[in-house]
């Protein structure tokens, strides 16, 4: 946890709506062994973004669900006395709030511009460029890998009026086999696939990355 | 048809209940009060308190001559007066499951429940408890946790007799606080 975070009363997770992908509903169930209603709570898919599915003709997101108590709190989050609050589930907390408040700028790390903690709280000399870095490539990559298997799936089971346990069951059943074989690649190689991914370094890690993708259409079914 | 064998990990992680977090009042080493502080960059007398107990008691502190002893423990919340009170790190599922926010780095009591070693041997202690352990059966990971458990524990009354020695060792009759302990064990057990 950064010093920055330790400070912080945890407004990210307060009165916000956070979109999440289903590698992150995947990561979080596995870890907390609970079922993904819940812990999400589907809604539109506005606005527009990566990964939206189609139920019954319309396009909607998962979204992490609030605390049953307190409507305005992500259900994970833990209050602690003195108004101090803290993730409950921060070893598998979903990769947009593990890059929150840091996205990416004309290429670079950058302080988001919709930041609800203290801006002056991040020192931007200081940050540990790197981490940062690579966990914003790991987001973005993951979420272009959900947006894949939103994609199959509202090309194959969506039309044939595919239901809501339906779609969870195939997530799962996705993120089981792309996560088997992110473990086969073994985290090194696949930390390089991140990191050349949109990146034409070489012809090489392009046709790795790929090949990569490639395949994972083949994991759903 | 026989009912598969569950790890005891597994069973209590999917226990929606978690009376384990409500109905006992979770005592904590020093190993557990600096780490969980280290890891939510939060202060330890935030998250824990100073119960009064016994003088012979495991981890019983003195903050002044007197004989007075107490033992550090997680602090539990009410929601509402009159509510049962659960345990400060305890988060709930939007359909009220509840879960261990501290996760991995649980106090040890609580990363071992409900195993016990009693004469060397390992029994579930699952009084209080409303989830069917009948199922689970002990295992070598189980007991490899209570025997680090136990050494832990040594080395917090270790570090419980210093400060006891250096307690009643001061000149003044200084009334010490549960942050000064505090302070005391997170230098003791920095990393």
């Amino acid at each position: 946890m950064s010093d920055a975070c330790a400070t912080c009363n945890g407004l990210c997770c307060y009165d916000v709506v956070v979109r999440i992908t289903g590698y992150d509903a995947w990561r979080i169930k596995r870890a907390q062994a609970l079922e993904f209603s819940q812990f999400v709570t589907i809604g539109a898919d506005t606005p527009a973004g990566p990964g939206a599915f189609l139920i019954d003709g319309e396009r909607h997101a998962i979204y992490l669900g609030k605390n049953a108590e307190n409507a305005r709190a992500c259900t994970f989050l833990m209050h602690l006395p003195g108004e101090v609050r803290r993730c409950g589930i921060y070893a598998e907390r979903p990769r947009v709030c593990a890059v929150y408040p840091m996205t990416f700028t004309n290429g670079s790390v950058a302080l988001r511009g919709d930041i609800r903690c203290e801006a002056s709280n991040w020192n931007m000399a200081t940050i540990t460029y790197p981490y940062w870095r690579r966990n914003l490539l790991e987001h973005l990559f993951e979420s272009h890998l959900y947006g894949l298997v939103a994609e199959r799936w509202n090309e194959t089971s969506a039309p044939s009026s595919g239901t809501l346990p339906q779609y969870y069951a195939y997530v799962e059943r996705c993120f089981d086999a792309i996560d088997a074989r992110r473990s086969e690649i073994g985290k090194e190689s696949f930390d390089d696939l991140i990191l050349h991914w949109q990146q034409a370094v070489d012809e090489g890690a392009t046709a790795r990355v790929q090949s990569f993708l490639a395949e994972v259409a083949g994991m759903c079914t | 048809m026989i009912a598969p064998v569950e790890s005891r990990l597994d069973r209590w992680l999917r226990c929606p209940e978690k009376t384990c977090c409500s109905y006992y009042t979770v005592f904590v080493t020093g190993d557990d009060l600096a780490r969980i502080a280290r890891t939510l960059a939060v202060p330890p007398w935030t998250f824990t308190a100073a119960l009064p107990c016994k003088p012979g008691d495991l981890g019983a502190f003195a903050l002044d001559k007197s004989d007075k002893r107490f033992r550090a423990a997680l602090v539990r919340v009410r929601l509402e007066e009159g509510d049962k009170p659960f345990c400060t790190f305890l988060v709930r599922a939007t359909d009220g499951a509840a879960r261990c926010g501290l996760g991995a780095g649980r106090p040890g009591t609580c990363r071992s429940f409900p195993s016990q070693l009693v004469d060397n041997q390992i029994q579930f202690e699952t009084s209080g408890c409303t989830c069917d352990w009948s199922h689970v059966a002990p295992a070598a990971a189980d007991e490899q946790l209570l025997r680090a458990e136990e050494r832990d524990r040594e080395r917090y009354s270790g570090a419980v007799a210093t400060w006891n020695d250096y307690v009643a060792g001061l000149s003044q009759p200084a009334e010490l606080t549960y942050q000064d302990f505090c302070r005391y064990l997170l230098d003791t057990y920095s990393p």
